[in-house]
């Protein structure tokens, strides 16, 4: 069984989106340069059609897992502020497997590429049940 | 999705290998209440949803967002600059799938220029 680090509402202590765009649900794991995140799709959600996340729900999901680690990071070295992040470029998305639905739990590890004063470079894998749905490349400047 | 709640089509022209729409951002929607608290923001990914929704208008089908080569997000948009954007969309039909390339403007300043590849639904 995890502990997750952060999970349900004390999500918002690394995050500065709320509701309804608030699109990280869980941060299980972190090290110093990756991080696995989670999300239970609702179908109240934003972005959900007919119980499906769409895509840029998805996009939206590994953008917030990028930027709640990035706070999850400055959380350690004793910022207790949430980081306001952007994202600066999508690269190299390609969606290879079908879109999750509603309660299903989509996985998300984020690894660090390469740091330019504030922007990062990440590789994000999106899955459902073990298997890839999204992966790609994101800058986020924060 | 975000058609007629999020934005609103003014205009629409076929050019050269695809087409041109002038948009109008929402202000109103619920969006801005999350993103961000008091401070709105236009969400990166909406653009991508708004140049999807621009291009299932201009071809008349539905489209799945297949995969994305590149999107960048060069100038931060928000609702109150969002007024009067340009959305620029060449397209190269492949049968089954649809190259897009678009760009969101306004009057010389370009704020999302994207790459990508629609699938039919």
């Amino acid at each position: 069984m995890e502990t997750p680090l952060y999970q349900g509402d004390s999500i918002k202590k690394l995050l500065l989106q709320r509701e309804p765009i608030l699109m990280v649900e869980t941060l299980y794991t972190a090290t110093e340069d990756e991080a696995e995140t989670g999300l239970t799709v609702d179908a109240d959600n934003i972005f959900c059609v007919d119980g499906e996340l769409t895509e840029p729900g998805l996009i939206e999901h590994i953008a917030q897992s990028a930027s709640a680690f990035a706070s999850y990071k400055t959380s350690l070295d004793g910022n207790n502020e949430a980081l306001l992040g952007y994202i600066g470029e999508v690269k190299k998305l390609t969606i290879t497997g079908d879109l999750p639905r509603s309660g299903q739990e989509v996985r998300t590890t984020v690894k660090i590429q390469q740091v330019v004063g504030n922007i990062t470079l990440f590789q994000a894998q999106t899955t459902v049940d073990g298997a890839p749905i999204a992966n790609c490349q994101m800058k986020l400047s924060v | 999705m975000l058609k007629d709640s999020y934005f609103r089509i003014i205009s629409k022209e076929a050019i050269e290998s695809g087409f041109r729409f002038e948009v109008s951002l929402i202000e109103s929607h619920p969006i801005y209440n999350g993103h961000f608290p008091g401070n709105p923001v236009s969400p990166g990914v909406c653009s991508i949803q708004m140049i999807r929704e621009c291009v299932e208008e201009a071809l008349n089908k539905k489209l799945s967002l297949k995969s994305i080569n590149v999107c960048r997000f060069i100038t931060l948009l928000t609702p109150q600059k969002g007024v009067h954007l340009q959305l620029e969309i060449n397209l190269t039909d492949n049968n089954d799938s649809v190259d897009a390339k678009a760009t969101i403007s306004d009057d010389g300043i370009t704020y999302v220029s994207y790459k990508g590849t629609f699938g039919l639904k």
